[in-house]
């Protein structure tokens, strides 16, 4: 267990008497992949584009072009 | 003799035979060592002092002011003529300048690299309590003590020159710069100072409350080394965007102004950067070839060690090093829009094709040897089937930083391709692309580490396949980012959104590999090792890339110092000081590749001296009947 | 000993690639030398040669070519500059101080930011700061009369009127790329020197002695002013003599120094 940072003992996986781990990600996503990786991507996508159009704004510019 | 370590590590210390280029010092050369830098410190004080005053004597009477003794002397830059110019038989002072210059700048960028990183490594040893990081760290810093001895004698070869075949410019920067270069003199005690202690009092300041005093020294020496090369930039960067100066040249005699221009900040941070990516190559070429001269088994499995660790220091650093130089020729373009337009649109601009060849080569070699390293455990055969898809997107990256836009072409080729550009590869050779495919190249190396990083470990948290899935849509965001603003705001927008779109990239591409390497490191805490990592079991090819990347960068850093020299063209200082010797003119890239290589071959022999002497100190020559010791006395 | 030489031989190689590609994989371009100091006479002045100085120093000197050119993107096409500029005089972002056309244009050379055409400012700026440099000032530096001569160009590659004066009789000064071969031929001092110099008496009479190529020119200026002769030695092909061969050579327009010409015609205008 981590002596810093989080405390929460949620995070990290516990390990119960019989060694078998459970994660509250794992019950979440364990079965499907897949959905994890769109849910993520689509995320990052949001977080980088609101990225580009922060920078684009702080330069004095949109983060599309109109001529 | 040991020495107990109190608070760092459990094994006791003995002091080693002297091996290595320390024994070369501590027989008896020591003093007159310190005393030659001394000397130099105290010759560069004198003639920039000397200068100085000469300067303004010499000022003052062009001014018509000489009868007035207490006028202040005006720094102005004379017109020159060809004959202003002292000669010497035989020697191209131009040529001599630039040589020595940049020799000079080459071992001052190892010295200068190699304290940092040697003091973050001796910081972490102190962290981890792992010996073997402390006694890396006093090996890297032995192998740069020579090589600051030749910075030296380099620094004074170089002010000579100056003072030979362009006193006129130097009696006109002294005249600016006086302050700073007495100060630059001064520094240099500190520097030495600081250096010796913290070399030669390596052994004795260990443990407990002394290694911090030992840690500081190193901190001091790492000040004082990057104030020096402050010190320098500001000069440098003065001849390329002066300031404080009025149109005409006149100093207005705020020496912080003239330091202060406009390309100062960009230099410095590019310069710190590269520099420890430099030195991290210069020390894997040493590492590298002690490597493949080892006869025993520890010896190879410690230079292998000392090469990944030289290696891995390199990349970090070259990881960043393409955007400290875009921010570099970005200022370029904002102070003078000529210069910039000079640099890459102008006949320049095929020079940076050169560049790309040699980053290329970098990437890839610095990438294969990590590809080569995976070997080194079992367990990297799992990840084997993916290397190739990461050199397939490397070079295809390399390839499209390698294209160029315009192209050279006699009148009967423009009518037959209809025009100066490829109708297809055309729009790869414009910067968009590039900057697109650099942010590619640096995503996959950083991918090439995380592979490396799992090559002999299996993660054990519950949420591996979450992490990995996680790391994957990360991945393929940033990239789709890259993508997103390289093509629509490279081809669809206009030159300022072209130029501003390249922030958002390099962000994206820092963070994806920020977080994703946050993400490894909370993925395989307590993994278990799969196979073991056999230091020494590495081809020696792999060794072959680590002296690619030395060379490569050597080779790189004289191309750009003449980039960043050339600039200028026919001016000392650009606007203001105009050159009017014969060699004034700005020669062909030809030319330029060939001094560089020149120059390169030089470095190397000097480098491979240093090398040289590292071994040959730990070189004993039994004596029979020559002592007077005999039996028997 | 073998794993040393093995190091050399493959860093020399490497090194020897990397010059290769320098030297041999990229086209060779032969930078252009510094420019050069070249005192040009301005008396005498056509409108024409004004123009076409103007050109040399768009391309030349005053490095507009650099950025104002046909690839575009890095500044306005500057073509039909002089008739756009009324419509820019009148635009509510304009900042300067013109109030015609030749006003605009060289003040645009002198203060570019008076006026930013839409998209070319500095980054952040919104179009309000040039990116351009003050051509007078600086490592340009053109001078007034250059500066003219620039803005006399422009209005004649837009097909309008050209309103700047053409300098008359006062020496200036105006630099041109030509390479340092040598020094830039000294003027000639006199009528005689020319005619020795140019090889007139190949093809035509004067004082009785010459060729018989081209008209005698022994008593020319009887019947021909010096506008007629002007024009006959800058471009002999405007009018050629009733019998003569059309083979006058046609470099004089740049072979001769404005001061030099001057002296010729004055000459021949004196043969009566």
């Amino acid at each position: 267990m981590p002596k810093f940072g989080l405390q929460s003992t949620i995070w990290w996986p516990r390990r119960n008497e019989s060694g078998y781990v459970q994660h509250w990600v794992d019950l979440l996503m364990m079965n499907n992949a897949p959905l994890l990786f769109v849910i993520t991507l689509v995320v990052c996508a949001l977080v980088f584009l609101g990225l580009d159009f922060a920078v684009m704004k702080l330069n004095g510019l949109s983060l599309f072009y109109h001529p | 003799m040991t020495r107990k370590n109190k608070n760092f590590g459990s094994q006791s210390i003995p002091l080693r035979p002297r091996d290595g280029i320390c024994g070369l010092y501590a027989s008896s050369s020591r003093l007159s060592y310190s005393l030659s830098v001394v000397v130099l410190a105290i010759l560069l004080l004198g003639v920039s002092t000397g200068v100085f005053v000469g300067a303004g004597d010499t000022v003052a009477e062009a001014s018509g002011s000489a009868a007035d003794g207490l006028a202040a002397a005006v720094i102005a830059p004379p017109e020159l003529t060809a004959a202003d110019y002292p000669t010497i038989a035989g020697v191209n002072g131009r040529v001599t300048v630039w040589l020595v210059a940049q020799l000079h700048l080459w071992f001052a960028a190892f010295v200068l690299a190699v304290p940092i990183f040697v003091f973050i490594i001796e910081a972490i040893g102190m962290r981890t309590r792992d010996k073997r990081y402390d006694e890396m760290a006093y090996e890297f810093i032995k192998i740069s003590i020579t090589a600051y001895s030749l910075t030296a004698i380099l620094g004074g070869l170089l002010l000579f020159s100056l003072i030979v075949f362009y006193p006129h410019l130097f009696q006109y920067l002294s005249g600016v710069f006086g302050e700073s270069m007495f100060y630059y003199a001064l520094l240099f005690f500190a520097e030495s100072a600081a250096l010796y202690l913290y070399y030669y009092g390596w052994q004795w300041l260990q443990g407990g409350f002394r290694k911090w005093v030992h840690l500081t020294l190193g901190l001091l020496l790492n000040a004082a080394g990057t104030t020096l090369m402050f010190l320098a930039n500001g000069w440098v960067t003065f001849m390329m965007s002066p300031a404080g100066v009025d149109p005409a040249g006149v100093f207005a005699g705020d020496t912080w102004a003239a330091m202060h221009n406009y390309l100062w900040n960009p230099i410095n941070l590019h310069r710190f950067i590269a520099n420890i990516a430099y030195g991290g190559s210069i020390v894997g070429a040493y590492a590298a070839f002690r490597f493949l001269s080892a006869t025993r088994p520890e010896e190879r499995a410690h230079y292998d060690w000392m090469g990944y660790n030289a290696n891995f220091i390199a990349i970090l650093a070259l990881l960043p090093l393409p955007f400290a130089g875009y921010y570099l020729a970005a200022e370029i373009y904002a102070y003078s829009q000529q210069m910039g337009i000079t640099l890459m649109g102008g006949i320049f601009a095929w020079l940076f094709i050169i560049q790309a060849v040699l980053i290329g080569t970098l990437f890839l070699s610095a990438n294969y040897y990590l590809w080569c390293g995976m070997g080194r455990s079992d367990g990297a055969q799992r990840y084997n089937k993916f290397i190739k898809y990461l050199a397939i997107v490397i070079i295809a990256s390399f390839l499209v930083w390698f294209t160029p836009h315009t192209l050279v072409l006699t009148n009967e080729e423009l009518k037959v391709l209809g025009g100066p550009y490829h109708k297809y590869l055309g729009p790869l050779g414009i910067m968009p692309a590039k900057n697109t495919a650099v942010n590619i190249m640096i995503l996959f190396t950083a991918l090439s580490f995380l592979f490396y990083r799992r090559s002999n470990r299996i993660a054990t948290v519950a949420w591996v396949k979450a992490g990995n899935t996680a790391q994957l849509a990360l991945y393929t965001a940033g990239i789709a980012n890259l993508l997103f603003l390289g093509v629509y705001h490279g081809y669809f927008t206009n030159t300022v959104y072209k130029v501003a779109a390249s922030i958002p990239q390099v962000m994206t591409t820092l963070i994806v590999i920020v977080v994703s390497l946050g993400l490894d490191s909370a993925m395989y805490r307590g993994a278990r090792e799969v196979a073991p990592l056999n230091w020494g079991r590495v081809p020696n090819r792999a060794q072959y890339a680590l002296f690619l990347l030395a060379v490569a960068f050597t080779w790189l850093m004289g191309l750009m110092g003449y980039i960043r020299s050339g600039i200028r063209q026919h001016w000392h200082v650009t606007d203001v000081f105009r050159d009017n010797s014969l060699d004034a003119y700005t020669p062909t890239l030809g030319y330029a590749a060939n001094v560089v290589s020149v120059g390169t071959i030089l470095f190397m022999a000097m480098v491979i001296f240093i090398f040289w002497l590292s071994q040959v100190s730990s070189r004993k020559t039994p004596t029979e009947g020559f002592g007077n010791q005999a039996e028997g006395r | 000993m073998k794993n040393f030489l093995q190091v050399i031989a493959f860093s020399l190689l490497m090194i020897g690639f990397f010059a290769a590609f320098s030297n041999f994989g990229i086209p060779e371009i032969q930078p252009a030398p510094p420019p050069v100091q070249e005192k040009l006479d301005l008396g005498a002045m056509t409108p024409e040669r004004f123009i076409t100085l103007g050109e040399k120093l768009f391309n030349g000197k005053g490095t507009c070519a650099l950025c104002h050119n046909a690839v575009g993107g890095r500044a306005p096409p500057l073509d039909r500059v002089a008739t756009l500029a009324s419509e820019r005089l009148a635009d509510s972002r304009y900042q300067g101080g013109a109030n015609d056309v030749q006003g605009y244009l060289v003040e645009s050379l002198v203060d570019p930011s008076a006026y930013v055409v839409a998209g070319f400012g500095k980054a952040g700026s919104g179009d309000t700061e040039s990116p351009m440099p003050n051509a007078a000032a600086g490592s340009i530096g053109l001078s007034e009369v250059e500066v003219n001569a620039v803005v006399a160009y422009l209005q004649d590659l837009a097909g309008t009127e050209v309103t700047v004066e053409i300098p008359k009789g006062t020496e200036g000064e105006a630099t041109g790329p030509e390479p340092v071969t040598g020094t830039a031929r000294t003027a000639l001092a006199s009528a005689e020197e020319i005619i020795d110099r140019f090889g007139c008496v190949a093809c035509h009479k004067l004082a009785g002695k010459g060729g018989e190529i081209g008209p005698d020119l022994s008593q020319i200026g009887a019947s021909k002013d010096a506008s007629y002769l002007r024009q006959a030695i800058l471009d002999p092909a405007a009018e050629i003599v009733e019998g003569y061969p059309p083979i006058m050579p046609v470099t004089y327009e740049v072979e001769l120094y404005a001061g030099e010409l001057e002296l010729l015609v004055q000459y021949l205008a004196a043969l009566k």
